[in-house]
């Protein structure tokens, strides 16, 4: 399992280093800054949540855990998110919100997640999961936040609530289009 | 006979070394109580307990292939309860019963208690493979016992796929509990056929990784 995510992230970060390229500033101290909290936001959410997609993975696992810590990353982006608009002044916030490239990013990131989904889903089979919603659900968890982290070298937009709404809505997308696709990929 | 946590991870973990006489008598006694489990649980929703039979070989075969899975510092009976519980409610699913059917139980009760039909039919495997002609003996192994995918097992038996389906009932129609040659393999006999198969699992480090001896496979 542990092999698999390392290949769904090289696979991605190729991908989007070949596909989409890094921003063109990824080198100046502000970018660095921003690229950097976004790929915290993204490895926290992969980290957490396959910590306890392994879990899933075995036969019985969803009773031995809470999953309630995966929440952690966006509840954490939620309140960096909140306290920049506040101390923003309100004629600013629309453009904090929706960035210049929204669009791109809502379809870049579940496009992007096809790849890692496709390894996770893969490695996942192998092992037995009980519970396949949530299985599904996790591993879309997973490879949106993997997705993210790749995704956050290319994006420019750098305000954490743009962050917060389109990173974290395209991976909580990514999250229940695992969990409709795991009953259906995951049977055994 | 009554076989306790303690006995049966015992025996589970000789079998992960690869120790055959453990391996059948741990799916023998896992066996009887999916037996008693199923039979009790068919009932309570209103099926007929002669599907049961049909789960008991299912369970079996899955705790065979998904056995990796399982995580040596961890108790052995919820691990088997939750492979249990999986298979019926899959089959409850596939048959269009509605899983509202399924009471919730609690994960001691797979273990509760001990039935041990068809005791009877204790042909050995090879008995019970020679009589089959060689396509469907060969199908049978590569599909059943090994866990091989339809095109892999054509490949191996130099069948057309088409063939394999035909020669490997349960392949063929995974979920009908009517379908002609489900009875071809009495459990004991399953049970046998497996444990001339077992060869030693790394149960920690094997989830997930690519490498991996066992498959999945379809019902």
């Amino acid at each position: 399992m542990g092999l698999a995510l390392a290949a769904a992230t090289v696979l991605t970060l190729d991908g989007i280093l070949v596909g989409l390229g890094t921003r063109s500033d990824l080198t100046t101290g502000h970018a660095v800054v921003s690229v950097l909290l976004k790929i915290v936001f993204a490895v926290g959410i992969v980290v957490l949540a396959s910590a306890y997609l392994m879990r899933l993975a075995r036969p019985g696992g969803e009773r031995r855990s809470s999953s309630g810590w995966a929440v952690l990353p966006f509840a954490g982006i939620l309140l960096l998110a909140a306290i920049s608009l506040g101390l923003a002044p309100s004629t600013h916030w629309a453009k904090m919100v929706m960035g210049d490239e929204w669009l791109e990013c809502i379809i870049s990131i579940p496009i992007i997640a096809i790849v890692p989904f496709t390894v996770v889903i893969a490695a996942v089979r192998t092992a037995a999961p009980t519970n396949l919603v949530r299985t599904g659900a996790f591993a879309g968890l997973v490879s949106g936040g993997i997705s993210a982290m790749g995704y956050a070298l290319h994006c420019t937009d750098d305000s954490l609530p743009f962050v917060a709404i389109w990173y974290g809505g395209t991976i909580v997308l990514c999250t229940l289009a695992g969990a409709m696709l795991g009953p259906r990929l995951l049977r055994w | 006979m009554t076989t306790s946590e303690a006995d049966l991870k015992k025996l589970m973990l000789a079998s992960l070394d690869g120790d055959a006489a453990s391996h059948r008598a741990l799916l023998e006694a896992l066996s009887r109580r999916l037996r008693a489990y199923y039979k009790r649980k068919l009932a309570s929703t209103g099926r007929s307990a002669s599907e049961a039979e049909d789960l008991v070989q299912e369970a079996v075969l899955a705790i065979h292939i998904k056995r990796h899975t399982y995580d040596a510092t961890d108790l052995l009976t919820p691990w088997v309860h939750a492979i249990a519980r999986h298979k019926l409610i899959d089959f409850l699913r596939r048959t269009r019963a509605s899983l509202a059917d399924v009471p919730p139980d609690e994960a001691d009760e797979a273990m509760a208690s001990d039935e041990h039909v068809g005791a009877e039919s204790s042909y050995d495997v090879g008995r019970l493979l020679r009589r089959l002609p060689p396509n469907v003996k060969c199908s049978m192994e590569a599909v059943k016992l090994d866990g091989l995918s339809i095109a892999e097992a054509a490949q191996r038996c130099g069948l057309s796929e088409s063939g394999i389906k035909v020669n490997s009932p349960r392949a063929k129609n995974p979920g009908r509990a009517d379908c002609p040659g489900s009875e071809i393999m009495k459990t004991d006999d399953l049970i046998a056929a497996l444990s001339a198969h077992v060869e030693p699992v790394d149960a920690d480090r094997s989830v997930g990784q690519w490498a991996s001896p066992l498959r999945p496979q379809r019902f």
